[in-house]
């Protein structure tokens, strides 16, 4: 028989549960070294992951880490040509990053990202067809590619051709329907082609889906002037209610409040806009066309020739004061006035007709640069250049475009 | 025009100069757009006592106009549609209904036309087609009925315009017609749309001005397409004008052309046209509304001879200076100054234009002001007439609506009409004033009358290929007055007689006999003024086209007159009480 020392037995008995303790730490620390050891030191996938999050949140630095990481990796090297082309793309430096991007378009899993962001550079290079192309083809990869549309979607805009941007900004709002800026663009281009209506809808819809959205004020107001331009008048009303003050808001009041009958309240309107900003066109024509309502032909013609100062080539600011003159017993300067309109309406026409024929000839440079020839016959020297600059896009060595920007760029 | 591209800037975050360098310019979309809603009619004053029933199945009338779309030739021609005239043919006091019947095309390629229908008034709304009257065949396709009594005989004659033809009818006095048009001088065979009668060179016969339209043949027949790719009505656009026609009359039922010595543009697409005193001279001036160009002013020296002034006293564009697509066409003082407003049906995207008379033939274009234009745009608007509907002493509005073409992309092909009521010089749409306003038609022509001699003014449209609509007015107000005028220095049918009926309340009502107005359309040359409540009848004074002026002391009310022209020109009472020529009976 083994006597047992109760004070050494017990001493054993209290060692076995430190043991165990001991045991169950080394464990835990071997599991813990096994499990978290990823979670320190990333995996590819995941380094890969947090670069691309970097790279559209634009921290190039976190962009640059992650490559770095990924380089030791031997099944990465697609993904760091992706990385590497981004980076440059980034930094403006277009021509390198489309080697990068090239390479990284081999690898099937990349090949989506690669073509949109070198389609990107393309586009920055001023190869519009090439950006074309490549965007064309990632959206054949993938019909729900959202930023390839979203691409296209600037290209066709930026080219004046409106129907496939829109049908490309359709398919950005359907795809990523948390995104309050295609429909706001989408307004934008129907505003412009006065399709108020639509472009009201969209206006609500980008309102609807971020109702804080940064240019809140300014939606506001453009849904406010396509309700306006709609003749719904009383919606308008309420749109603007909604509006911090301004002076686009005062006028477009003045507006509605003319067409709701109340002359007053648009006379007072027009005349606090007018009195900060003289040049204000569409306020200038309203208060004379009250004037001229009113009897006050006088006046009318007075604050239009005052107004034509800033706007010598607005052809409906000539028909009205034309109308005012006529009223007033002017009939030669009447008619003078009538025949200058009607000259600058018919260039205005034209424009609205190549303007259209724009929409239907997406690559079309020369009919681009008659439209910046006309805007600049209009005085819009704005427009003249957006669409020489679009002119230039399309064909680099268009050199009247090219000539005509010059001088545009000297004259400023 | 606006300047977009910066919204780029917003859009993309990711932003380079490019993107935010290019822009657009406002300009008419050539893209589909999706039907809109029609807006919600604003409810004015008064709305109980207006209210119209369709009684055309009880009146025996079955009559359609065919425009031949079942050919599938998508012609131009399809879109115009027919008119309405309205005559009382037979002198008994009840007022007749002439339609033309549209035409034929063939897969070759041939254009034939239809019978134009007659329908005589029997008394209490019932009518009977009368294949006697004599007013078919029609060799053309035709569109428009003018009515007038060209030879001054005391009986109203038709003339039926058309694509390839006229054809004038002359009422043998009993109501039944021969045709003239062989040995009258009127030669065209161009495309006529509507047409007015009218003294302009004031010799006391009617002359005739002949609107065209565009050249259109099977030989100039552009395919057109819409962005679904399915054929569709070309525009107007696509083709060239046709210079319109004046022929003035030789004073024996004849007729020269005078085309060149009236000095009439030829850049107009013409499809209404109305007669009337424009800057209150006397004379009779033309407004002619086109479609897709600058419509037309023509003010008259009282010899026939016109100055064209559409630009310069604001007729001839919208407020934005643009040419609108213009149809029907109606003058009306709205705002009681005594002075002819016009009033033009204009084509969708386009508000209905107001434009007020200012005095000297100037106006101002108010339809904003007027509250037309909170209307919406969604219209396509044809046939149109202002009377007194609602009997509370001013001038409203009726109107007929339709797309023309096959496929529309923004508003229906078929459309409500509507019904303006004039409430203190704006215009708001009546609600509830009957199924037929609350029914889309494809309206074109409008003819208004009081076709059951009750006093108040009745509609009849026509419509692409449904039947024709009579509409009864129900008005409840008793409480009219009425006159038929007949000229004796000046032309018989009066046409550019200017009444002003003064009331014991200090008002005057201003209407004048007009000639064309509407689309395609003749209305009744009977004048009827609704009387306000209260308000009793002082004296009628009229100021005939001859420019002598009869005035008529409390004239007897809820009955209609016929006041023969006082070539003495002395301001006195030459009255003579539904005569026997005219038993226009009263209830």
């Amino acid at each position: 028989m083994t006597g047992s020392n109760p004070k050494t037995t017990g001493a054993r008995a209290q060692t076995r549960p430190r043991l165990k303790i001991l045991v169950a730490v080394l464990a835990c620390a071997v599991i813990g070294l096994v499990v978290v050891r990823p979670w320190r030191s990333p995996s590819p996938e995941t380094t890969f992951a947090k670069a691309r999050k970097a790279l559209a949140a634009g921290d190039l630095d976190a962009v640059a880490q992650a490559l770095r990481i990924l380089r030791d990796e031997a099944d990465y090297v697609g993904h760091c040509r992706l990385l590497e082309g981004a980076i440059l793309l980034r930094n403006g430096r277009f021509a390198e990053s489309l080697y990068s991007l090239r390479e990284a378009a081999r690898q099937p899993t990349l090949e989506l990202e690669a073509l949109t962001l070198a389609g990107q550079a393309q586009y920055h290079l001023g190869r519009v067809g090439e950006a074309q192309q490549l965007w064309s083809q990632a959206i054949r990869l993938n019909p729900s590619a959202v930023d390839a549309h979203r691409w296209m979607g600037v290209l066709y805009y930026d080219l004046g051709a409106m129907d496939q941007a829109l049908e490309h900004l359709e398919k950005v709002s359907k795809l990523a329907p948390e995104d309050s800026r295609p429909d706001r663009l989408m307004g934008s281009i129907y505003q412009d082609f006065e399709r108020h209506q639509l472009a009201a809808k969209h206006y609500q819809t980008s309102l609807q889906r971020d109702p804080n959205q940064r240019d809140r004020a300014e939606v506001l107001l453009e849904l406010a002037e396509s309700q306006t331009k709609s003749a719904d008048f009383k919606r308008a009303l309420a749109t603007l209610a909604l509006c911090p003050d301004s002076v686009g808001r005062a006028a477009l009041r003045a507006e509605c409040y003319y067409a709701l009958g109340d002359r007053e309240q648009a006379l007072e309107l027009t005349s606090l806009v007018l009195e900060k900003t003289p040049e204000h066109l569409p306020s200038a024509l309203l208060r004379a066309k009250i004037l001229l309502g009113e009897d006050r032909a006088s006046d009318a013609a007075a604050l239009l020739e005052k107004t034509s100062q800033f706007h010598p080539k607005d052809y409906l600011l000539l028909y009205t004061l034309s109308q005012a003159y006529s009223k007033i017993g002017d009939e030669t300067k009447a008619r003078e006035t009538l025949a200058e309109s009607e000259k600058l309406k018919k260039v205005w026409q034209e424009f609205s007709r190549l303007n259209t024929e724009a929409i239907h000839q997406p690559r079309n440079a020369e009919l681009r640069y008659q439209l910046g020839v006309l805007a600049q016959d209009l005085g819009r020297a704005d427009l003249a250049e957006s669409w020489i600059r679009a002119a230039l896009a399309l064909d680099p060595g268009h050199e009247k475009a090219a000539e005509a920007l010059s001088k545009n760029e000297k004259d400023e | 025009m606006r300047h977009v591209a910066c919204y780029v800037r917003a859009y993309f975050p990711v932003a380079i100069a490019a993107f935010c360098s290019l822009s657009l310019s406002a300009c008419k979309p050539s893209a589909t757009l999706p039907p809109a809603s029609i807006p919600a009619p604003r409810l004015a004053s008064h709305e109980a006592t207006l209210r119209f029933t369709e009684v055309t199945l009880d009146t025996g009338i079955q009559f359609r106009y065919q425009n031949a779309q079942e050919a599938d030739q998508s012609a131009i021609l399809e879109s115009l549609g027919g008119g309405v005239g309205l005559l009382d043919a037979d002198r008994d006091g009840f007022v007749d209904i002439c339609l033309p019947g549209g035409g034929t095309m063939t897969s070759d390629k041939q254009v034939g036309g239809l019978p134009t229908g007659f329908f005589r008034n029997l008394g209490g709304l019932r009518f009977a087609s009368c294949a006697k009257a004599g007013l078919s065949p029609c060799s053309f396709y035709s569109h428009g009925a003018t009515i007038g009594d060209y030879n001054n005989d005391g009986f109203p004659d038709v003339l039926i315009t058309g694509y390839g033809g006229v054809s004038l009818w002359t009422n043998q006095g009993d109501g039944t017609f021969t045709e003239s048009i062989e040995h009258c001088g009127i030669e065209s065979p161009s495309w006529n749309t509507t047409a007015a009668w009218g003294d302009f060179n004031e010799d006391g016969s009617l002359d005739l001005y002949l609107e065209h339209y565009v050249n259109w043949s099977f030989d100039n027949h552009p395919v057109c397409r819409v962005p679904g790719g399915q054929r569709e009505i070309c525009s107007p656009k696509k083709f060239e004008p046709l210079a319109d026609q004046v022929y003035f009359s030789n004073g024996d039922g004849s007729f020269h052309d005078a085309t060149q010595e009236a000095g009439l543009r030829t850049d107009g697409k013409g499809l209404g046209v109305l007669l009337l005193d424009a800057n209150d001279d006397g004379h009779l001036d033309v407004y002619v509304t086109n479609d897709t160009v600058a419509n037309f002013l023509y003010l008259n020296d009282g010899d026939g001879r016109f100055d064209e002034v559409g630009m310069l006293h604001g007729v001839a564009v919208d407020d934005h200076g643009i040419t609108n697509g213009s149809m029907g066409v109606e003058a009306l003082d709205y705002n009681s100054d005594g002075l002819l407003d016009l009033w033009v049906a204009n084509y969708e995207d386009e508000a209905f234009a107001l434009y007020r008379n200012e005095g000297r033939g100037h106006f101002l274009h108010v339809s904003e002001l007027s509250g037309v234009k909170a209307l919406g745009q969604y219209f396509v608007a044809f046939g149109t007439a202002a009377a007194d509907f609602d009997h509370d002493g001013d001038e409203d509005l009726v109107v007929a609506n339709g797309h023309v073409v096959k496929f529309p992309q923004r508003s229906p092909r078929r459309q409500l009409p509507l019904m303006l009521r004039n409430d203190e010089e704006r215009f708001v749409r009546a609600e509830s004033v009957g199924d037929y306003f609350e029914n889309d038609h494809e309206g074109r022509g409008l003819a208004i009358s009081d076709l059951d001699n009750d006093g108040d003014i009745d509609v009849v449209v026509s419509h692409i290929l449904d039947p024709i609509s009579v509409l009864r007015n129900d008005q409840q107000s008793a409480r009219w007055f009425g006159v038929q005028l007949s000229g004796v220095r000046s032309n018989r049918d009066a046409i550019g007689a200017k009444l002003t009926l003064h009331t014991t309340d200090g008002n005057k009502m201003m209407r004048q006999i007009k000639s064309g107005v509407s689309y395609l359309s003749s209305s009744d040359t009977r004048v009827l003024w609704g009387l306000p409540n209260g308000a009793e009848v002082e004296r009628l004074v009229i100021r005939w086209p001859q420019g002598h002026v009869q005035e008529v002391m409390a004239p007897p009310t809820e009955r209609l007159l016929t006041i023969v022209e006082n070539v003495g020109g002395e301001v006195d009472e030459p009255v003579s009480e539904n005569d026997n020529a005219n038993d226009a009976s009263v209830p």
